[in-house]
Formats: structure tokens, sequence, C-alpha cells
């Protein structure tokens, strides 16, 4: 037998990419761990990437469409054949001069990444495969403090000292979507006398081990950091030496003649939490050496650039930027240009997919890619010609995915699919796959190569991380960067000149003086060795324009209303309808799924009722059963303004009066697995970007997850 | 290598279930190419537990890995001598090569074996009988009887008397007949029926709490065992002269031998508990003087002794006989007289006796009327049969409608026909008189036995729990705790009459609470058990063997006698019916408390976590520590962990800590 041994690679369950180490016995992987020079974690959905390799539904050879789309009929053609129709399809539509009505979809896992590069030569678009869920948090940052974009930056947990505050808004920090070692780092600093704050709708796994639940009203987060804000503002417990010396001038006058009203009371019937709770929680961070807040979920709201902007103001005035314990600044890492550089499509050119009546006002919200919502739309507008999804699945995560799936079947006068070709990469049969003229086999992460680089990772600052094929892929498998590649060989070959993905990757290390070879001999990690702090110090400023911290964003003051401080209104999404849909839908995540994906919904070990998640049941106060005469197990139907499913309650003291809880994800047609169960989508109670454009207007962004609901017997 | 042990600290464990993913994929419990949820093997799982309301919520997640026990109940209940408790280190380990799966045969019924066998589930006590019959099977009668011992000190007094939901339920029934399980567990108790050689339960540390017992019948007595095991000190206080309330006063010796209740009954006065006959509790002894004397909790099993009336005109005539004053007059050994007619009202197993009695008191012509059709009949089946072949005569659809005497002395009996309705709230069809079918019918005695009443005036004013409508105290079903918390109870007292062996799971289940109660641990928690059985047959191998029958004594002989009736199995014959038994789950699965044994139906054995023996044998740490996502889990030698904990600062969850494994927050 084969003496068993160990490889450091990358997970990929989700988008945190933590470095882990598999376990790999006669070509056959066995087990996975974090990997230990990263300080690393593997939490649960890692720890099953053994059941992903080894499923059963795996891809193994192209696929063809032979049905309608959507009615899942396929047959097997050759590697040669697949290659063949992409290249005259994808390149004819460069032919003819419609290469930005390419979409690709998919998760950048870094700006390495050869897909983004192939995109940027042919001129078409990337959509990320997850939804702009951050989008909002990093475009806040980037006003504010200037930088890298990165897509979550959590504070480092591990660096929080005695007596520091960690708040969590409505991020399920215990859920591994960020570093999987973000759990032990927090409980470390708890242990070690920092104070752990939950501010959440639900009593979270987090507030279970919180020194401080505070059970807010959805989206309320934005007038409780005014309130705390002006609490701190007013009596004089603001960070003065910090605010003087980095904030830009004006701001902070600005900021207070804006905060004079936010008092803790208005703002507390606003977010339906005491006065007193603010006014406790903004003494005890005034007080405390270090504060670190993170979020994620909790913006993916209407206000979500309010609250992004509140939260950096918040940071900047008790001066938590870039210390220990606070939010840190992501570095770049010094990786070479793989040239000739191509220049990429100018959106704001070109167009945004999104035609609504404020289309430009748009571009404000958005940072470096289109968002994803609006594929239906744009389907129906023209102006989505060729739709590439890989690791994706927009046929379940669009906002309203039933106007997305009709739209991918829609047809012209002449019975001519508007949507001419869909091709979708993906190592199980999706719910998008479904769709696909194309489907191809991917390859799994255990089975590939890839340079990972991120301005900010999570235990070691900015740095590298090598994915490396562990074991062989099964029958024909190909990973869509080799696919992407060739294609570029084919169609844009004066951007294609190396042999392949590593010779690709050894380009950029260059900057490093590494090379694959080399980063795999030292462990398949890089970084500079500390992720250093207060680094504006040194740099003599920040990456604003004005190289200072800008709390008043002042392009945003213009009509339709004034953004350039933080509104402090719930999000309108919540506000309207209040009376015919009485409850405000929490749409939470749970440590085992990530996403809609198949990668977790069709995972035996995340299913299980022992280790997993099986079904999707609405989560309800008990009290409010009661008074509405519900029981625990009923089936009921939840209705929102723009759509409804059926879904069994399930009674708990854990969530708020006012509000209903349903997991995120869930809702698979396909995969022996993910149709298991009861679990319902929520993504059906949210309305279709595309068709509802005057309604993301109104609400000045995206209600990606959010909507008032009812509940109908 | 010391005693080894896990720390989980509930302060850390967020519930999120990487170990046990990452527990699977070390030990290759999981196939990945054909698992499917809820169907993986497991050796860890989450237990989670919600308290208070909103928005005052707390929720405690922790893991649950098998306990180690220092004595585990899975060791001795394994026929095949598969498990063992390794010496060294304390880990409780499954021999895969001897284990055989409780006789399965490999990729059969997997997820039948994981169930419980029907006659443990429906048992009240839940006596492992598979685990106990594959050890008589092969001649380990003593190994068999402690395991009996386990979950019901009566065991001689069961093996007679007991009702046998075990055999009601026995899925050999569907092959040809169910094992005679009562006949082998009566065996295997009567080898113990020597006080010098009997087994008695070793007792746990003394403690300093004591505990009244008001009532010396199976339920006060069970309560009495299982406190007097974890060391406390009990005192049973009896009304009557005897111990043992119904079995004593209530059941024939010809059923139920004097000597084989005393022998039962010594064994638990061996093990400490102070009897005290003659006290009529609620007149001298009050709750209000034990609790001055430091009684930390009180179990009230004083049975029902108020016989109902009919409320039949005449029923105050003589010769008119209530059936358990009649029963106790008999068992005293001071009989009234019985003419030649003596007609029994009624049809449980008191109605029964009684009649069985008053035939061996002389009766020639004795008749048992009972208002509903036989199909209703509560009596046993072997207790009707067994009448019957006494020349009792059982006429059903039959109600007294009124007495009638001749200068104070009854006479005859005016019967009414009577006729089935819909059901009750019972369930049972409701019996309605038919009019115009009155019938006199001549007799010297009556005995009525339609049920009893508790006399409550034991309890005094201090007492603040309450009566209930039907005459029973109001507890709370789960633990049977009464409004005063001290003060709980059990038995017919709460339930109306019903059998021995539900008063020995009352007094069971009281002493698991009261024990509770006295350390300070939640009460209701983890209470119950999912007792879903196995539905399934094996029937793909069996031996073909028909069911022994239990011999009994020549009807003949049985007038004037109360000698007791059955005989009794030989040790072949039981050793060969309790081969028959098929064997419907895993006798380890089902003794295990804490549910962690596994079965792998492909290969057709049981399996469950070792703490990674090999793994730890060479220095590295379980898997559940190494990979716990928040650092929750501790391992090592079990004293310092606990020293760990000292150290830390923790605090160990008494309410969670039961065995080997250390919870602490």
């Amino acid at each position: 037998m084969e003496k068993s041994k160990w490889i450091p690679t990358a997970c990929y369950q989700c988008k945190a990419e933590c470095a882990i180490i598999a376990r790999v016995e006669n070509g056959v992987l066995k087990e996975v761990r974090g990997n230990p020079k990263a300080r690393g974690k593997a939490c649960v959905k890692g720890m099953a990437g053994v059941s992903l390799e080894y499923s059963p539904d795996r891809l193994t050879h192209p696929l063809k469409r032979v049905g309608k789309r959507g009615e899942g009929k396929f047959e097997r053609i050759s590697w040669n054949e697949a290659m063949d129709i992409l290249e005259k399809k994808i390149g004819g539509l460069r032919a003819r001069g419609e290469a930005h009505k390419l979409t690709a979809n998919f998760f950048p896992h870094s700006i390495t990444d050869p897909k983004w590069r192939f995109l940027n030569a042919y001129g078409g678009f990337i959509n990320t495969a997850l939804p702009h869920c951050d989008s909002a948090k990093i475009v806040g940052f980037i006003r504010t403090m200037g930088g890298v974009p990165n897509h979550h930056i959590p504070p480092a947990w591990f660096a929080v000292p005695k007596g520091g505050i960690m708040i969590l808004s409505g991020r399920r920090a215990f859920g591994g979507l960020e570093d999987a070692s973000v759990p032990r780092d927090i409980l470390d600093a708890r242990d070690r006398g920092a104070k752990l704050v939950v501010l959440d709708p639900m009593f979270t796994p987090e507030a279970a081990k919180a020194d401080w639940w505070i059970p807010i009203k959805p989206s309320g987060d934005t007038a409780f950091f005014l309130g705390m804000i002006h609490h701190l503002v007013m009596n004089g417990l603001y960070d003065r030496a910090f605010v003087e010396r980095w904030v830009r001038e004006g701001d902070f006058e600005k900021l207070k003649v804006y905060i004079a009203d936010k008092t803790p009371e208005r703002m507390a019937a606003i977010c339906d939490v005491p006065a007193g709770t603010i006014v406790d929680l903004a003494e005890e961070c005034a007080r405390a050496p270090s504060v670190g807040v993170d979020s994620f979920k909790g913006i993916m709201l209407g206000n979500a650039m309010d609250f992004a902007h509140a939260w950096n103001i918040f940071l900047v005035v008790t001066g938590n930027v870039d210390n220990p314990g606070g939010q840190p600044l992501p570095d770049l890492t010094p990786m070479s240009p793989v040239e000739p550089v191509p220049a990429g499509p100018n959106l704001h050119e070109l167009g945004w997919h999104r035609t609504g009546p404020d289309r430009d006002r748009f571009a404000k919200y958005s940072f470096i890619m289109e968002p994803t919502w609006y594929e239906a739309q744009a389907i129906k507008d023209g102006g989505l010609k060729i739709l590439i999804t890989a690791e994706s699945n927009p046929a379940l995560t669009e906002m309203g995915q039933q106007e997305w799936q009709r739209a991918v079947c829609m047809t012209d006068g002449k019975g001519e699919p508007l949507l001419e070709l869909l091709v979708c990469f993906e190592i199980m049969m999706s719910e998008t796959a479904k769709y696909a003229d194309l489907v191809l086999p991917d390859k799994s992460y255990f089975e590939r190569w890839e340079l990972l680089y991120m301005p900010w990772w999570y235990n070691f600052g900015h740095g590298i991380a090598l994915r490396q094929p562990v074991v062989e892929p099964p029958g024909e498998c190909r990973h869509s960067n080799e696919v992407f590649i060739e294609l570029g060989k084919r169609i844009v070959p004066e951007y294609f000149r190396f042999e392949n993905d590593i010779a690709y990757y050894d380009i950029q290390l260059k900057g490093l003086g590494l090379s694959v070879r080399k980063l795999q001999e030292i462990g398949g990690l890089w970084s500079p060795g500390t992720m250093g702090f207060r680094k504006y110090e040194k740099a003599g400023g920040f990456g604003t324009p004005s190289g200072k911290l800008h709390l008043w964003w002042e392009d945003l003051e213009e009509a339709p209303w004034n953004q350039a401080f933080p509104r402090p209104e719930l999000a309108p999404e919540y506000e309207v309808n209040a009376k015919e849909f009485p409850f405000i839908l929490v749409s939470y995540r749970t440590i085992y799924h990530s996403g809609s994906g198949q990668w977790t919904h069709n995972n035996p070990q995340l299913r299980d009722r022992v280790s997993g998640f099986f079904e999707n049941p609405l989560l309800i106060h008990s009290g409010t059963a009661a008074k509405m005469g519900l029981s625990d197990g009923d089936l009921v139907t939840l209705e929102s303004p723009s759509g409804s499913i059926r879904v069994r309650l399930k009674l708990t003291e854990t969530i708020r009066p006012d509000c209903l809880g349903l997991g995120h994800g869930f809702g698979s047609t396909v995969g022996r697995v993910a149709v298991m169960g009861e679990g319902v989508s929520n993504n059906i109670l949210i309305p279709d970007a595309g068709s509802t454009l005057e309604w993301q207007d109104v609400v000045g962004g995206e209600s990606h997850v959010s909507t008032r609901v009812r509940i109908a017997k | 290598m010391k005693q080894l042990s896990l720390m989980i600290d509930l302060s850390r464990c967020i519930g999120c279930s990487t170990c046990i993913v990452a527990c699977r994929n070390y030990h290759e419990i999981i196939d990945h190419t054909r698992a499917m949820p809820n169907g993986i093997p497991y050796y860890l799982r989450v237990e989670n537990r919600e308290r208070g309301t909103y928005p005052n919520v707390a929720v405690d997640s922790w893991v649950m890995p098998c306990q180690h026990c220092p004595e585990p109940k899975c060791l001795p209940s394994c026929p095949e001598g598969a498990i063992g408790k390794d010496a060294q280190t304390g880990i409780v380990r499954i021999d895969r090569e001897v284990c055989n799966g409780c006789k399965t045969i490999p990729e059969t019924l997997a997820a039948e074996k994981t169930k419980a066998a029907p006659c443990m589930a429906h048992c009240p006590t839940h006596i492992n009988v598979q685990g106990y019959l594959g050890l008589a099977a092969k001649g380990k009668f003593p190994e068999a009887l402690a395991l009996i011992k386990e979950e019901n000190p009566f065991p001689a007094v069961c093996g007679r008397v007991c009702y046998h939901p075990c055999e009601t339920h026995c899925n050999r029934g569907e092959i040809d007949e169910a094992v005679s399980i009562r006949a082998v567990h009566r065996f295997l108790a009567d080898l113990d029926g020597k006080a010098e050689t009997r087994y008695v339960p070793p007792v746990r540390d003394r403690k300093a709490e004591k505990v009244a017992v008001i009532g010396s019948g199976p339920a006060g007595l069970t309560c009495a065992y299982y406190l007097a095991r974890e060391g406390y000190g009990v005192t049973v206080y009896e009304k009557a002269p005897v111990i043992g309330g119904m079995l004593t006063r209530g059941i024939p010796a010809y059923r139920l031998p004097r000597d084989v209740i005393e022998g039962e009954i010594g064994a638990i006065r061996d093990l400490g508990v102070e009897m005290k006959t003659g006290v009529d509790f609620g007149k001298k002894i009050t709750v209000a003087k034990l609790r001055k004397k430091r009684y930390r909790a009180f179990f009230f099993a004083v049975g029902t002794q108020v016989c109902k009336e009919l409320g039949s005109e005449g029923e105050g005539l003589k010769g008119i006989h209530p059936a358990y004053e009649f029963l106790i007059a008999v068992n005293s050994g001071k009989p009234p007289v019985m003419g030649k007619r003596v007609a029994v009202i009624g049809g449980g197993n008191a109605a029964i006796d009684a009649a069985r009695s008053a035939r061996r008191l002389g009766a020639e012509e004795v008749f048992i009327a009972y208002r509903r059709s036989l199909e209703e009949m509560p009596a046993g089946e072997e207790e009707i049969r067994e009448a019957e072949d006494e020349g009792i005569r059982i006429e059903t659809l039959l109600y007294p409608a009124r007495f009638i005497g001749e200068q104070g002395r009854v006479k005859a009996v005016e019967f009414i026909r009577m006729r089935l309705a819909e059901p009750d709230e019972s369930g049972r069809k409701k019996p309605v008189p038919v009019p115009g079918t009155e019938f006199a019918r001549p007799v010297d005695d009556v005995i009525v036995s339609i049920g009893q009443e508790t006399d409550w005036s034991c309890l005094t004013p201090e007492c603040a729990c309450t009566i209930t409508g039907t005459g029973t105290l109001r507890v709370d079903p789960v633990t049977l705790q009464s409004e005063d918390p001290d003060i709980f109870a059990g038995g017919d007292a709460v339930t109306g009459p019903r059998s021995v062996v539900e008063a020995i799971a009352a007094g069971k289940r009281a002493a698991v609470s009261i024990d509770r109660y006295l350390k300070g641990l939640d009460l209701r928690e983890n209470r119950e058990r999912d007792w879903t059985d196995t539905a399934k047959v094996q029937k793909e191998k069996y031996d073909p063997a028909k069911r022994a029958v239990m011999p009994l004594r020549n009807p003949k002989e049985r007038s004037g006698t109360f000698d007791e009736v059955a005989a009794g199995l030989s040790a072949e014959a039981v050793m060969g019916e309790a081969a028959r038994c098929q064997s419907c789950g895993c006798a380890c699965i089902q003794s295990c408390p804490y549910g962690v044994i596994q079965y792998d139906g492909g290969r057709g054995y049981s399996h469950k976590c070792d703490l990674c023996f090999e793994r730890i044998h060479v220095g590295d740490l379980p898997v559940c520590a190494e990979t716990c996502l928040t650092d929750a889990i501790t391992f090592g030698e079990k004293e310092l962990v606990r020293r760990k904990v000292e150290d830390m600062g923790k605090e160990v969850l008494k309410d969670l800590t039961r065995e080997s494994i250390l919870y602490v927050r």
C-alpha cells in the first residue's frame, strides 16, 4: 500500500478558499484538514469535500442539449466537437462586433484567473458567480478608505486585544463563509477578555456564544450605528487625535451637523433597540482598545450603501482603521503582468446590461463587475447573446429565478432563441446546466491548478496560494480555465502566447521570484509574513483621491435624494407593503451550505440530519405562531409581493416575533441528494431585478434577499 | 497509559458537525459514492437545547461520542462477548471479528437492525430482552439475569404475573409463535432464589440525602431499589402489616408464591432500604415531620385501596364482597367462607384472581359476569384460559341491575343483558343495557371487582399537590413530579389500577427524577428515548423449533390448594426457547442509553467510537479533537483533563457529564 501523503492546496466549497491539506492514499482522496502552515482550519463543508469528489453525480463527458432548454435532455459529444461549437459561436459573436454581448458568470477566484483574461481580451463582461452580496461593503470601503477591493475583509480576530470589542452585525461569522479559522479566533479573543456583541434579528450560533445579543430589526443597523456615532461625536467620546490627523478637511464638521439630530432615541425608534443599549455599546466602544465590526448579509439590502457608509464612519471616528482588532486594509502583492495586458471592455461606454430609468446613477454603486441579476432583462433587451457559467448557478441564485428560467427559453419571431448560446461548466448537473446548450464537465478543486491571489487573506494578510491537483479527474473532465485558454488561443491568440495555465501562472509569479514549482516546494503558500498594521502611517496616507479618509461622499449628494451621508431609515423594501405583508423575511445561512450550488446541496454529508442541514423549514417565533393558531410542522404558503412557496413551520424562541427565517439556497430539481426533502428557495420570493427596475431604483440598490412576507395556510 | 477522556467545552462548541464529517472520513464509515442523507453512520452527533423565552434565550450545543462508560451497558448485553473495556485506557471497543451483528445476514434488514426490538420497545421497563435471550440461549444464565436486573428488580415476579407485551409484540409470532419470553424470564429469575447467592447490585457512593417512599408495592419498592443503588438513604412506609402491596395482598399465591416475592423484596432490603410496616402515613408520620428530619424527597406510591361501588340496588347486602378486600383476606390466610355458587362481577385480572381463589376455597360453581365482550376483557389470556380450565364460566355482556336479598343476605343477582355501542373515551366499545332482558340468577356470594381508587388521607395540609377529577395525584407525566417540587408520585395512585410492570416502570422513572432533583439537574431533559421498533421479521434463517409450553398443574389438582400452578421450564427447554429469538435488533445498540452504537449492514457488525484507538497509541489526537473548528475538544488522561478543568476555571456540567466524557463550560 502506498504511504498516504498530505498535499497542501486550497478548498473551494465556498468563496473563502481556505488553505487546506488533503490526504491521498493510492491516488484516492481520504481526508481534509486545515493547513497548519496557515494556522488554518477546515469547516464541515471543507471536510465534506471528499463526498463531493466521489459523488456518483459527477459529469464525466461533454454533453450537448437535444431537448428543449430546461428539459434536461442531452447527448454525449466529444471535446473536439464541443470546442468547435464554442469557437464558432463565440468567435462569430465577436466578428459581428457584439463581443460585449457575451457574459461569463463565474467566481473570479483572483485577478489571476485566465477566464477573466479571456474576457478582457475578447471584449466580454464578467458577472460574479455569486451575486454581489458584498459589493456595497466593498464600495463603502473604497470610498472611505481607498485601497484595494477584496471580497471579504473580516477583522483579524486573532489580533483583538484583551478588552477589545467584536461586533457581528447580521453576520454569521461561525458560518464558515470567511476563513474557517474565524470561529476559533473569535472564541479565543473572547476567552482572553474581548467582548463579543451580536446584532441580529435571530439568536444565531454566534449569539449563543456572545456576551451581548441585541435583537435588532432587520436593516436597522444603519440607524443603530448612526445613534452610536451621534453619542460618540456629540459627547466628545470619539478618537480626536485620529480624526484630526486622518480625516479629510471639512468632513468631520459636515458629519457633526448631519449627525446632530440622529439621537439614540430617534434611532432607537427605527431599529427597535432601546436607546440605552445604543448608548451603552457606544460608550463601551469608546473605552475599548479596539473595535472590529463584521457584517455581510445585512448589507444585501436596498440601503446597503447607507449601512456600509455608517459602518465606515463609525470605524473612523473610533479610530479603528488598520489597527490590531479593528478594520484591516488590504494590500497589493507585486505580481508580474502577463504582456500584452488586454484593456478589457469599457463598461461605461458599452453600457451595462441593466437598462432602467436610473441607469447612470447605478454606476455609483458598482465597482468592477457587472451585477449578475439583470441577465433576464439583458436577454429580453438583446444585450446578452452568449452566457457562459462556470461553478455558478444563476437558474437558482438569480433574484426572481423564475424570470431567468423564462428568459433563457425565450425565442424571437422566427423561433430562434434570444440567448444564442448558454454554456455551463459544472462538476454535476445543476439547475442552470439543465437549460444549457453545452454542459462541460469541469474539474473539481481537488483536480486542478489555480493560482489564488488575495489582497487580504485572513491569517496572513495579502498573499498567494496554490491550488494543485491531488487526485486524477474522472472521465474527460477539463478545468474551465484550460478550456478558456484554448479558446483564447483560437480566438484572441495574441493574448494567449503562453503554453498552458501553469506557464501563465509562472509569468505572474516572477514578480515574487517564484514559479508554480517553487511555490509548490515552499508548501503552496506565500505571504510577506505579516499583515502589517497602520500601513497608512508608513505610506503617509490612504488610497483615496485626497489621501485622507472620506466621510462625506459628495457625488451622492445629487437628486433624486441626498446620500452623501448615510440615511437612517430601514431598507425601503421593509417599509412598503407593511400592512398586507406583516413579516420581514430573514434569509439566513448555515455553515452547511454555500449559496445554491450543487457543491453543498447535492452533498450527502451536508444534507444529512446528523452532519448537515436537510430541510429548510420556516422559522417562526412560538408566540407569533400561537397568536395565528399555527403549530410546529404546519405546511403553510409563504407569500411575498412577487412570489410564493410552500414551506413547513418550525417554532422557536430564537427569532424576533416580527420576522420569519428561511435558509438561503435550496430549491434544486436535479441531483440525487439535492432534490431530497422539502427545501425551498427563498429567491422565488424576491422580485426579479429586470422586470422590476423601477423598484430597484426606488430602493437605491439591490434588495437581494430582502422582502416582506405573509403566511397563508 | 491511564484512563482516557475527552473534555468538551460548551462555551466553544458551536455544533457545526465538522468533527462528525472528519470522523466519518477518517474511519471510512461512509461510502462516498453511495451515501444518502439521513442514512450515513456516525460516531458523533450534535445535541442542542434551546432554553428560555425570547429575548432571554440560550442555546447550548455539544457533541455526543461514545461515553466509554465505567460500567458500560453494552458490554454485558453482548451474547458473543464481542465488547470489551480496555483496562489500560478505559476505552470500550467492539471486536469486529467476534461481533456477528446479532445473527444478522449481511445486506439484509440493515436499517431495521438499528431500531429497538419490539420486545424491548413495548416492555414498560424496557428490559433488553433480545440481549438476555441471546445470553440464555448460550447457557449464560447469571449474565442474562444481571441484564434483566439492570432494568427491573422484580424478575421473578414479572416472570410469573407480567402481562408480557414483549410476547404480544414478538416478531417471531409472524413466523409461527412468539418466543415464550416470560417463561425464560422466570427460569432465570428462579436461579436466584436462594438468599445467600442472590445477585445484589453494587451501591454507589453513599449520599447524605434521605428519601421517603410511601407504599411498598412494586412502584414504591422499585423506586427504593434504584435510589438505594445510587447511595441514597431510603425509608419505605407501609400501612399494611406486610410489605409488597398488591404483590402480597392482591395476587394469590397460586400465581405468585409468597417466597418468590419475599426473595425479591429481600434483595432490596439487602441494599440497605429501611422498611416500616403498619405506618398510617399522614397520621403520626407526615410529610412536614419528615421534611424536618431532612428527608429531601417523597415518592407516593400508595396504589389504590378503596373498592369502587357498582351503585346497583342491594349492594350493601351480606355476601357481597369487594374483590380487593376479599383477596386481602385470602392472602392473609383468613379467607371468608364461600357458598356453593359465586358470581364475580368484572373482567380484570383481579376478577379472575377472585374467581379462582373462590374456587380454591370450595365454591362449586363460579362464574364471571363481564359487561363487555371477551375481546374487551382486560384480563390476560393465560389467566382466562387457566380459569376456564378450572371450571370457571365467563359470561359476557351482563351487568348486575340489582342484588336480591333475603334477611339481609344476597340470594340472587338480577342481570341485564348489554350490547356494545360506539367506543367511549377509553377506546373500548361502550356497553349499553338492552331493556327487557333482565333475568335473575341465584347466588350464595358475589365478589365485585370493578376497580379501586386511592385514599389520599396520607397527604397532609402542608402538601401543595392536588388530586385530579379521577382521584389520582396530579403529576407531570414525564417526571412524575407533583406541584410540590419534592413530592413525586407514580404507579396505580397516578394511573388508576394497572399492571405490575407498569408500576415498576413508574418507580424507575420516579427514581431517575428524584436523583436528578436531588442533584439539582433538569428533570425533563432527554427523558424520552425513541422506541420505534423494528417491524420487519428476519425470515431468511430460523430454527423451526416450536414454542416451549409452560407445564401447568392438572386443573383437577388445583382445587383446594394455593400452590403454584405453573411449574416452570427446564434449563434445556429454556436454552432452546431462547434460541428461537430472531434477534430483531442488535443487543448492544438497544442497551446503549446514549444511542451511539452504529450498525454496518453491509458487513454485518456493530461499530462505534473507540477514541481513535490506533491514532492515540502513536501519539496523535482523536480526529474530533484534532479537527474541532473551535478547539472545543481536549483529549487526555482523565485525571489530567480534570485538573485542566480546574486550572482553566471551567465548570463541569453535571447534567451532561454522566460518564467518562467531561462536559464543561
